[in-house]
């Protein structure tokens, strides 16, 4: 069966005592097969909480899915039950955290934690269930013999290389990593992006990759979505984005960072700060920080429209194309 | 002596451990010139935040000399010292802890004028005047005089962080990772900021980041740091054109470049950092290194100048 991951229409809400907190609003995003799809944004512009829905890891007493559907392999995961939804996190689709620190038990030996993976799904002898925790650590470049070790035992990357064992152990066939290196000095970055590639070829997973830094989606992902306050605003393949972004926030996100490879003597911020959460403006949400600001834009918001062959952009800029 | 801020001459920093000696700081020597931006860059607990710390004597150092507008600061008295610190300031990295939440915008931007006693506290209209001042210089607006930390986010959190270090009108400033906690549009708006102070007060600073892009930005002279010890010192163009450590080189090469047609080709390196605790002879990168010898992990490199300004440290160079 193919294996897509379809997201469709998702709007959540969290409920605050600030009042509602409009994170998702109508978004859409394909994860092809095997494909790699990076996903931008700062910091609350909704990408974890995206990732939390499609995986049903939102917190049950403030989230609530207004709209939408997540399909994945004919099911729309939002309407699965519980039971179900056990079997399909980690053997069919996992996910990697932020922060290697703290996603990990840390009164468990690290080889505890990657059997603890297998042995949910899967009826395998004890022996069986320890090989496979030997040759996946060998894998992500860990020597097998560290199995016995406690999580601080481990140096940051080496958890961080754990926690992608954990999740790649069953062969899931898409892997959701919200940050996965953020945390990391770049040199390690480099190595942990490089092994989850690997691996990813190796298994043929897709992957949908959260990340705030621009340099990262470039050289790992071929389709990149960038979030704005709970919205997609502009989506398409990465060379296209880096040829030719067309949206006022993603050239804004573009021009604030310094690049290793052109030199600028200064660089370009975006005016202002991220909308606040709990309003629902009439018109675009990136309106008041938008160089291009038009009229039409403060009255109605524009929709998600197609400018060249799957390069969609959210603006009223690209409306007569 | 004119040009030169600030000299440090074989600076070292020692902890002292349970489990034995940390060598966080070891054999530095480097001079900035006024109104100049020195880079410092490394990766996590290579000592670069310490170095920074102990050129403002936060960290007192175990030895080495360091020398402010030509006078040796290494051994002045306490109540000097305070003196000083008119002069050297210090913003820190993580505005979310580096602010005292129980201390309002204008407490905190007016603290270090009754340290110093610039003002005495009865003063109240004159400080207040300051502190508005200042609020305008780092692009606060006023009507945040009485909020509290909580109530403003990371890029005004640093923006006072920044307002309290420029409020004695100092000449050198350490900037421990400021923009390292911000968002890439806040932490634009933030560098923007401190270039045009720089430019107005003819400030000088030291630059301590672990993004290699942002010190590029930034810096008149960049000192790559490894496990404690400098092993590369140079202008950006020779740094970025022509990284002569193997660290160096790895480090450039790890930096994924926001360009989806320039694929990165990276140095491999394997291994991460070794612990800084009763660190042997020898290189302390040679461990990793592509190109070490076994004299590389008997004999520790001197420093080379390879051309004017160019400093490194590594046998292929001696």
């Amino acid at each position: 069966m193919n294996s897509d991951l379809i997201i469709k229409n998702l709007s959540v809400n969290y409920q605050t005592d600030d009042g509602l907190v409009y994170a998702l609003d109508q978004v859409d995003l394909l994860i092809k097969e095997g494909s790699s799809h990076g996903l931008v944004g700062e910091t609350g512009a909704g990408k974890t909480t995206l990732a939390k829905s499609v995986m049903r890891l939102l917190p049950e007493r403030t989230a609530r899915v207004i709209s939408g559907e997540v399909y994945y392999q004919g099911k729309d995961l939002l309407k699965e039950d519980m039971a179900a939804i056990r079997n399909i996190r980690g053997e069919q689709i996992a996910m990697v955290f932020q922060d290697p620190m703290t996603s990990l038990n840390p009164v468990l030996t690290v080889g505890e934690q990657i059997a603890e993976a297998i042995e949910v799904h899967g009826e395998l002898s004890k022996s069986e269930v320890q090989q496979k925790v030997g040759e996946i650590l060998e894998m992500v470049g860990i020597p097998a013999d560290r199995a016995e070790e406690y999580p601080h035992q481990f140096s940051g990357g080496m958890k961080q290389r754990v926690v992608i064992a954990i999740a790649l152990v069953c062969n899931p066939k898409v892997l959701i990593a919200d940050e996965p290196t953020t945390a990391l000095d770049v040199t390690i970055q480099a190595q942990v992006l490089e092994t989850i590639k690997e691996l990813r070829q190796k298994l043929n997973t897709s992957m949908l990759l959260i990340t705030h830094d621009l340099g990262v989606v470039a050289q790992n992902c071929e389709h990149v979505s960038v979030m704005y306050a709970g919205e997609i605003v502009e989506s398409a393949s990465v060379k296209e984005i880096f040829s030719g972004m067309k949206h006022p926030y993603t050239k804004g996100l573009f021009n604030s960072i310094p690049k290793i490879n052109v030199n600028v003597t200064r660089l370009i911020p975006i005016s202002g700060l991220m909308p606040d959460p709990t309003q629902k403006p009439q018109g675009c949400k990136f309106a008041d920080r938008c160089p291009q600001m038009m009229a039409i834009c403060l009255k109605s918001k524009p929709e998600l429209k197609e400018v060249s062959p799957e390069h969609h952009v959210r603006c009223y800029l690209y409306d007569s194309i | 002596m004119s040009n030169t801020i600030l000299k440090v001459k074989n600076l070292t920093k020692n902890f002292y451990t349970a489990s034995g000696v940390l060598s966080a700081v070891s054999n530095i020597s480097f001079e900035i010139k006024t109104g100049e931006t020195l880079g410092v860059v490394g990766e996590s607990g290579c000592g670069k935040s310490t170095l920074g710390r102990a050129i403002l004597r936060l960290h007192e150092p175990t030895s080495g000399e360091i020398y402010f507008d030509g006078t040796n600061i290494t051994k002045l008295p306490p109540a000097e010292m305070k003196q000083l610190r008119n002069k050297m300031q210090i913003i820190f990295q993580d505005p979310y802890e580096s602010l005292n939440p129980r201390m309002s915008v204008s407490q905190a931007i007016a603290a270090p004028l009754l340290i110093q006693k610039r003002y005495k506290s009865s003063q109240k209209h004159e400080i207040n005047q300051k502190v508005l001042e200042m609020m305008d210089l780092v692009g606060l607006a006023r009507r945040l005089v009485n909020s509290y930390p909580h109530e403003l986010d990371g890029g005004r959190r640093q923006r006072i962080g920044i307002a309290r270090a420029l409020v004695l009108n100092p000449k050198f400033i350490v900037c421990d990772e400021p923009v390292s906690a911000l968002d890439v549009s806040i932490q634009a708006q933030i560098l923007n900021l401190m270039q045009d102070l720089q430019e107005q007060f003819g400030l000088t600073y030291m630059f301590i980041t672990h993004d290699l892009s942002v010190v590029k930005h930034l810096s008149n002279k960049i000192l790559v740091m490894y496990l404690g010890q400098m092993v590369e010192l140079g202008t950006p163009s020779q740094i970025f054109e022509n990284p002569l450590h193997p660290y160096t080189q790895a480090l450039l090469s790890a930096i994924p470049v926001p360009d989806p047609n320039i694929p990165m080709k990276r140095v491999a390196l394997t291994g991460e950092i070794t612990s800084p605790i009763n660190i042997g002879e020898g290189c302390r990168f040679a461990k990793r290194c592509l190109y070490a010898k076994e004299e590389c992990s008997n004999v520790s490199p001197e420093i080379k100048k390879i051309e004017p300004g160019h400093l490194v440290m590594c046998h292929l160079f001696s």
